[in-house]
C-alpha cells in the first residue's frame, strides 16, 4: 500500500526525464494514443459492457442499454 | 497520413486519455486540424447453446450487425465538433432461465419458443469540445433508443496539463437516465413486470496521464459509478437483484513505441469491483506494427485480452429460489474467465484509411481465478466478430 502511494506520487511530481517538443514524434501517432482507433474502442466496450459483469473504467460510465 | 503525421506535443501528452471504458470519443488537448469522416461495420456472431442442455427454445443466440459513423470536425479557432452514431439490427434468442435439475445437470430455458428476437438499436452522441492553452473540456450529450429501452446521458470532461507538458490531470463526470418497457411480460407468470421502470446512474473519474520518456507514456486513475432503480434482468424470470449498485475501478494504461519492433505496445490493466461481491481483472495488450511497402503504409495489430470475475453473492442456479431474497442465474454474475484473441490491420492510402478486423471470445467457468467455479455454466457466452471500416480526412 505505501509502496503505491509513493509510486503514484513519484510520478506526479518528478519529471522522469526532459522530453523536449521536437522529441516527441513517437508520442504523438495515433498508435500511441489511449485508443488508437477509436470506433474499434467503443464498440468493444460496449459488447463487453453487456457480456460480462464488470463495466466502467477510464473516464465517467454515460448510459446504459437493453443488453445489461 | 495518419501513421506518422506529426501532432503537437500537447495531443501526444493528453491523447491517450480515453481508457477502457467511457463513451465519449478521442480525448486531445490540442484543436485538431482536419475533419475526419468514418464509417465501420461490424459483425457480431455467438456460438450456439449445447444442444443437450437446451429444456425450451432456440439454440441460436444472438448475430447483431452493427454500422457506425464517426465526423469530427474544428469549428472557429478553439472548439470541436465530435459525432457519432451506431446502428445495430440484431436476432437471435437469449437464455431467460438456467438452473440445476434434480440430477445436478445445469439446464437452460431459451427465448425463441416462436421465432426469436428482432430488434434494433440506434445510440448517437454529439459532443463540443473547447480548447485552451493548458486545458480542455468537453461536453456530451448521448441518446440510445430501442423499443423497449430509452436512455439519455451527459457528459463533462475536464483535462489541464503542466506548463512544461509532461503531466496532465483528468477527471470525468456523468450522469444517465434509463426508461424500461420490456415486451412480452404477459408470456412468463414468473416474471416481474418492470413496464415504466428506470434507473439511474452518477458516475465520475480521476486520474492523470504522464510523459515517462520520448518513447512511453502512463496513464492511472480511479472511477466510481452508482446506480439505482431497477437493476434486475426484466427478460430473466425469477431475477431479483437490489436496487442500487456501487461500482469502483482502477485503471492503468501504458503506451511504449519501441524502434525495434517499428510499432507500439499497449498494456491495459483494469481492477473492478462492487457491493454486489463481484470483483474482476482485466487485462489488455497489443502491439501495433508500422509498416510500408510499395508506397502504401501498413499497420498490422493482433491483440490478446483477459478477463476473470468473482461470482456475486446472490448468484444461484438453484431451480426454486427462496421468496423475497435476492437471486439470479445470469452467467454475467458468475465466476468465470475468458479471453480474446484479435487481429486488425490497417491500410493508409493518402488520407484514406481502411481497415479489417476479426477477434474470437471464449469463455470458461474454469479459467477464472477465483470465485466458485466448481458449477458448469453453459449459458457463457462465445463470440466472433468481424469489422470493416474506411476513414477519411479531408
Amino acid at each position: 500500500m505505501k509502496f503505491g502511494f509513493f509510486l503514484v506520487m513519484s510520478l506526479f511530481l518528478t519529471a522522469c526525464s526532459t522530453v523536449q517538443p521536437w522529441e516527441r514524434g513517437h508520442l504523438a501517432k495515433d498508435t500511441m494514443q489511449g485508443d488508437a482507433y477509436p470506433k474499434k474502442a467503443a464498440l468493444d466496450r460496449h459488447i463487453y459492457f453487456s457480456k460480462e459483469g464488470a463495466s466502467g473504467g477510464g473516464r465517467a460510465a454515460g448510459g446504459g442499454c437493453g443488453c445489461n | 497520413m495518419a501513421v506518422t503525421k506529426p501532432v503537437s506535443a500537447l495531443q501526444a501528452l493528453t491523447a491517450s486519455a480515453l481508457s477502457i471504458t467511457g463513451m465519449a470519443s478521442t480525448h486531445a488537448a490540442t484543436q485538431p486540424e482536419d475533419t475526419k469522416l468514418g464509417v465501420r461495420f461490424t459483425q457480431y456472431k455467438e456460438s450456439d447453446v449445447t444442444s443437450d442442455r437446451v429444456l425450451i427454445g432456440s439454440q441460436e443466440r444472438y448475430t447483431i450487425d452493427v454500422l457506425q459513423l464517426s465526423f469530427q470536425t474544428p469549428i472557429f479557432s478553439e472548439y470541436a465538433l465530435n459525432t457519432y452514431v451506431a446502428y445495430e439490427t440484431m436476432s437471435g434468442a437469449s437464455a431467460y432461465r438456467s438452473y440445476l435439475n434434480n440430477s445436478d445437470q445445469t439446464v437452460i430455458e431459451m427465448s425463441g419458443a416462436s421465432g426469436g428476437i428482432e430488434e434494433q438499436r440506434l445510440d448517437a452522441s454529439i459532443g463540443l469540445s473547447r480548447y485552451s492553452k493548458y486545458t480542455e473540456t468537453t461536453s456530451t450529450l448521448a441518446v440510445s433508443q430501442e423499443k423497449d429501452y430509452q436512455s439519455i446521458a451527459f457528459s463533462y470532461d475536464y483535462a489541464i496539463e503542466n506548463k512544461k507538458r509532461w503531466l496532465a490531470l483528468l477527471s470525468s463526470f456523468s450522469v444517465s437516465y434509463d426508461t424500461l418497457n420490456p415486451t412480452d411480460a404477459d408470456l412468463f407468470t414468473d416474471r416481474a413486470v418492470a413496464t415504466d421502470e428506470t434507473k439511474t446512474s452518477v458516475s465520475a473519474y480521476g486520474g492523470f496521464n504522464r510523459v515517462i520518456n520520448k518513447f512511453s507514456t502512463l496513464q492511472m486513475g480511479i472511477g466510481a459509478n452508482v446506480l439505482n432503480g431497477y437493476l434486475s434482468d426484466p427478460y430473466r424470470v425469477q431475477d431479483q437483484r437490489p436496487d442500487s449498485r456501487i461500482q469502483t475501478t482502477f485503471t492503468t494504461q501504458y503506451r511504449k513505441y519501441s524502434p525495434l519492433i517499428g510499432g507500439s505496445w499497449h498494456f491495459d490493466y483494469r481492477y473492478y469491483q462492487d457491493d454486489w461481491q463481484v470483483q474482476a481483472h482485466t487485462f489488455d495488450t497489443s502491439v501495433w506494427k508500422e509498416f510500408s511497402t510499395g508506397g502504401v503504409e501498413w499497420i498490422l495489430a493482433p491483440s490478446l485480452r483477459y478477463y476473470w470475475q468473482h461470482e456475486a453473492e446472490f448468484y444461484n442456479l438453484e431451480q426454486d429460489p427462496t421468496a423475497n431474497e435476492f437471486y439470479s442465474n445470469d452467467f454475467r454474475l458468475s465466476a468465470y474467465g475468458a479471453v480474446t484473441l484479435g487481429i486488425d490491420v490497417f491500410m493508409y492510402i493518402r488520407d484514406v484509411k481502411i481497415s479489417v478486423g476479426v477477434s474470437q471470445y471464449q469463455s470458461d467457468e474454469s479459467w477464472g481465478q477465483t470465485g466458485q467455479q466448481d458449477t458448469e455454466t453453459p449459458t457463457l457466452v462465445d463470440f466472433t466478430t468481424f469489422s470493416i471500416g474506411l476513414d477519411v480526412t479531408f
